[in-house]
């Protein structure tokens, strides 16, 4: 959905809602710096292969300071049950330095029982991540998020009709959630031509991201695919679906599933992006060890295929798999808190019609964050992050199939 | 000055404490103790009857209230919250304006009320409406002391708004309170650990 369809729904909407009802609501924002460095091969960002937000000059250590992200989140609300969430998007990283992240319509009618209705419209991103607790879909345990939520917050923003029903059950709460998406048929894209990645740059709507601009897919590819991905894109008129389902038990633990099919039909494009048949499978774990120990587990397992020639027949797919998994364990402290993560990912190219065997990759990574609660708003993280993969299209660009790399960063988050 | 001491009616009573403890040992907080039996003075609740709205959380987290009482709801945000309860003990619903509208509620049955905000999911209070004379709330250390209890036979009751089984039950036991003679009774009530963490969907 464009920020001029939602300026659209809220004045047609806002008449609606009496004056008495209408609220201008809260207005409150973001602003993260970091200064931090990587070594190693250039970031994906650039158009290469390496896997983290920053990289290295001529592989040594290069350190840089930025003003990673900022964000305006407005909620006004049009009645006692019904409230907009807006927010604006800064990242100096992107191609659209100012976009909008999240945009949706909210309706939570007042319960009469103990089960309890809420319905989204507009663009958002799926309830799949378990480490985007904190304001404006921001990680709250380390700086950077897994291999699997950072896939999500580039590639999976869908603009959706989300309704969810929660329930209590058996001492603890039953969640289930369903939605009917579109804008969402290039996911996959970025998975199958640079891998997995770790970052904390999120898509904005209508925003894009760079492929590795010298892999060999593209002389075989290149009558379809430019060299950016554009996630939020609506490309072949289907509707696609999610469903989830969260149980929190009375025992301090909770566990999810979801299951996402964006039923793209692999062989439309326009603009040099296609759309690409996406499902995946998620399962969240979190479990309080104690009152300051918690355990956050994620796997994913999922395939994206695509039908080279618009014209071929069905059987001629091209077909990646891909599946990642990260365990991590925090533990606070007063104001102060450590995380310890362990992720790993691989692609396969499941029928071997790539050429070059240029999209399976293996890899691994160790993330350590240790964070402080300077004052109510203001939290400093520190961060080291090794990650290791193998991917032989890295030959194309005359670098080794295995490369490393250690990052290591400091934010400071202001919360206003 | 004889008569006047006698006619104040704490001649003949004593202080109830209660400790209230987990199975694994550790203090419980908020329970709501009880101590039940004919009075002849005039039911005391303990602190103001109120439920502020502060940093988006209920405070406090439990109250005790004797039926008939009414209880404000002050918001000292600088957002909206929208109170509301679906007990059948007492439902209500209360609409409030940012900072500083107060509104209150009066409960005239025995019983659980449990709060929540429609805005803010995370949110959360129980009030607990009693018909007994004397009344107060566990602290950090899992105590509650209760003064001036008349002396007599009398019922402690002790309850928790996360105990584990059935939210209607309670811990009940039968005591005999002798005129200036303080009595310790210990409870072990076994509480759910619900995840703290909210998610922001
Ligand atoms: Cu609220």
């Amino acid at each position: 959905m464009k920020p001029l369809t939602v300026s659209f729904a809220f004045a047609v909407l806002a008449p609606i809602a009496s004056a008495q009802e209408a609220s201008l609501g809260d207005v409150s924002g973001m602003l993260d710096f970091r200064i931090g460095g990587a070594d190693g091969e250039s970031s994906w960002l650039d158009g290469d292969f390496g896997k983290l937000g920053l990289g290295g000059d001529d592989r040594d250590f290069k350190l840089d300071a930025r003003l990673a992200r900022g964000v305006l989140v407005w909620r006004p609300s049009l009645s006692w049950s019904t409230d907009l969430y807006l927010q604006l998007e800064v990242d100096p990283e992107q191609d659209d330095v100012i976009g909008v992240g999240e945009a949706y319509l909210r309706f939570k009618p007042l319960p009469s029982g103990p089960v309890r209705y809420s319905v989204r419209v507009g663009a958002f991103y799926p309830p799949v991540s378990l480490e985007h607790d904190g304001l404006a879909w921001s990680t709250t345990h380390t700086i950077t998020p897994s291999a699997i939520n950072s896939w999500i917050g580039e590639e999976v923003k869908v603009g959706a009709v989300e309704g969810t029903v929660t329930a209590p059950l058996a001492d603890g709460q039953l969640s289930v959630t369903g939605a009917l998406f579109g804008y969402n048929d290039t996911s996959g894209t970025l998975l199958t031509f640079r891998g997995w990645a770790m970052h904390d740059h999120q898509v904005p709507i209508g925003g894009s991201f760079p492929l590795p601009e010298r892999t060999p897919q593209y002389w075989s590819f290149r009558k379809r695919q430019a060299h950016k991905a554009e996630p939020f894109r609506e490309i072949d008129d289907r509707v696609g679906y999610y469903a989830r389902a969260e149980w929190r038990a009375a025992d301090p633990f909770l566990v999810n599933f979801t299951y996402y099919n964006n039923a793209g039909d692999g062989r439309s494009y326009e603009d040099l992006q296609t759309s690409w048949a996406t499902t995946f499978s998620n399962v969240g774990f979190t479990a309080a060890l104690s009152d300051d120990f918690h355990l956050f587990a994620q796997a994913m397992i999922g395939k994206t295929d695509w039908i080279p020639l618009a014209n071929a027949p069905i059987p001629y797919v091209d077909d990646v798999g891909f599946r990642a998994v990260y365990v991590m364990l925090d533990r606070a402290f007063g104001d102060q808190g450590v995380a310890l993560r362990l992720d790993a990912f691989d692609t396969a190219d499941r029928d071997q019609a790539f050429s070059y065997n240029s999209t399976p990759e293996t890899g691994w990574s160790v993330t350590a964050a240790w964070r402080n609660q300077l004052a109510p708003g203001l939290l400093l993280m520190v961060e080291g992050l090794f990650i290791d993969s193998d991917r032989p299209s890295r030959t194309a660009d005359g670098i080794a199939a295995r490369q490393s790399q250690l990052q290591i960063e400091s934010g400071l988050r202001w919360e206003f | 000055m004889l008569v006047c001491l006698c006619a104040s009616g704490t001649a003949f009573a004593a202080t109830v404490q209660v400790e209230v403890r987990t199975p694994n040992g550790e203090p419980l907080a908020n329970a709501v103790v009880t101590v039940s039996g004919p009075s002849s003075s005039p039911i005391a609740t303990p602190g103001k009857l109120a439920i502020e709205q502060k940093n988006l959380q209920f405070h406090p987290y439990v109250l005790v209230v004797p039926r008939g009482a009414s209880v404000a709801f002050p918001n000292l945000d600088q957002t909206r919250h929208h109170v509301y309860s679906f007990s059948p003990t007492g439902p209500f619903e209360l609409k409030l304006f940012a900072s500083g509208e107060t509104r209150s509620v009066k409960f005239d049955k025995v019983g659980t009320i449990a709060v929540g905000c429609n805005i803010h999911d995370q949110m959360s209070a129980f009030i607990r409406v009693t018909d007994a004379p004397w009344m107060a709330i566990t602290d950090a250390n899992g105590v509650a002391a209760i003064p001036d209890v008349e002396a007599g036979s009398r019922v402690i009751e002790v309850w928790h708004p996360l105990q584990s089984g059935s939210q209607d039950a309670s811990l009940k036991r039968n005591v005999t309170v002798t005129a200036n003679a303080g009595i310790l009774q210990s409870f072990e009530l076994a509480v759910r650990k619900p995840l703290k963490i909210h998610s922001h969907y």
